[in-house]
């Protein structure tokens, strides 16, 4: 999978296919944000968000970082969901998070971590998958071997073969620093 | 020497305070040892910051499939569009706000406004006017549109999503409008939606209530 620029261009000249490869890209990520302010609607507001995406790919400009101008339109519509709400069932936090100068800096920092998470999608599957495991839903390498059922042996050398080229996917240069077994 | 440490264990805090106090002994004599964990650190400080934002994140499967998008209308259709609106708003074509001294009629037609975001509700007539339709919208429980927004008026094409802009709704959530039978007949729904006022005449997605009617009984 190219770059979040790459596609965030490929949208702007209207390429359909692009909004697809975005959806799989950060659709996960930006589901996980949204899930946080507007719960249940999370993914009604997902769709809204790319309907959005879509219809304003025009003005997204190569130079800003493409996960920050969906997490701007994400934010947006999220904002509309509680606002539209007569009965708002969100906990007071998350709503005093998503306004004003938090609520940009919340979208910033998703934006953030949902670039670092593309990164790993252009990653070799089992590289990816021992980092999503022991990154992202807190398990040791340990219990990552056990879960996968391989050697520890094995999940070390994914796990640092994994981290060293996703380093280089994040400066741009992912063909730099890591030979394949 | 040591044995080289499990730079990316001790990174990640997964080892016992006995192999970490080795690990630091061997780092200090080791320089490839210190350029390796250089260029873990930098990964591994991105991964945890990413991980601790998203945590565990449904798989890209697991999303509903995205609904089919609407091809934007060609430039010839825009700028039609674009001068719809300025007709309108010159009264020459259709759109003609509440307030005018037209005596009403009894409704040729009425339907539902059901809410698509929102508990508003609301009712469309129709009625026969001098030229063509009135179309009279009432709302209840339409919430402030906010600052710099506003609701607006739309005919639709469910099968099409062709829309053609009306107008916009008055403060107390109501418009009327004057439209010509030919036009009102080419579509069977109007949908009410949040618009924001920055100048792009395009449907912003935010579709508040809707309505359907049958094109039919248009001008019958």
């Amino acid at each position: 999978m190219e770059s979040g620029q790459a596609i965030g261009a490929r949208l702007a000249r209207r390429e359909e296919a692009a909004l697809e490869d975005a959806y799989s890209v950060y659709g996960p990520s930006l589901l996980g944000y949204l899930r946080r302010y507007v719960g249940d609607e999370a993914e009604d507001v997902l769709q809204r968000t790319f309907l959005d995406v879509w219809r304003h790919a025009g003005r997204y400009d190569a130079e800003q970082r493409f996960s920050t101008w969906l997490f701007t339109i994400a934010h947006r519509r999220a904002v509309d969901t509680l606002r539209t709400r007569r009965h708002p069932v969100v906990p007071v936090e998350a709503a005093r998070d998503l306004v004003g100068e938090d609520g940009r800096e919340s979208a910033e920092r998703y934006a953030e971590a949902a670039e670092v998470r593309a990164a790993l999608s252009r990653l070799p599957e089992h590289e990816r998958q021992v980092l999503e495991l022991t990154y992202y839903e807190g398990l040791t390498q340990r219990e990552a071997a056990e879960r996968l059922d391989v050697p520890l042996g094995t999940v070390k050398a994914r796990a640092s073969r994994g981290t060293r080229r996703l380093g280089a996917v994040m400066r741009g240069r992912p063909d730099e620093g890591v030979t394949d077994e | 020497m040591s044995e080289h440490p499990d730079l990316h264990a001790l990174l990640r805090a997964e080892l016992a305070n006995d192999e970490v106090l080795a690990a630091g002994d061997h780092l200090d004599g080791c320089a490839a040892c210190r350029a390796d964990l250089a260029e873990l650190a930098t990964a591994h400080a991105l991964l945890a910051r990413s991980g601790r934002t998203l945590g565990a994140v449904a798989p890209a499967a697991a999303l509903a499939p995205l609904p089919p998008v609407r091809r934007r209308r060609g430039p010839a259709l825009l700028v039609a569009a674009a001068a719809a609106v300025l007709l309108g708003a010159a009264g020459t074509t259709y759109a003609v706000l509440a307030g005018d001294d037209d005596a009403p009629r009894a409704p040729v037609a009425a339907t539902d406004l059901d809410p698509v975001e929102g508990s508003a509700r609301g009712r469309v007539e129709m009625a026969g006017a001098e030229a063509g339709t009135r179309m009279t919208i009432t709302t209840e429980d339409l919430p402030p549109a906010g600052s710099g927004r506003f609701y607006e008026a739309w005919l639709l094409d469910p099968a099409t999503n062709k829309m053609l802009p009306l107008g916009t709704l008055g403060p107390r959530g109501t418009a009327s409008f004057e439209i010509d039978d030919a036009l009102l007949a080419g579509y069977s729904a109007i949908d009410v939606s949040l618009e924001d006022d920055d100048g792009d005449p395009e449907h912003s997605v935010t579709s508040v209530l809707r309505a359907t009617y049958d094109p039919g009984v248009v001008g019958s």
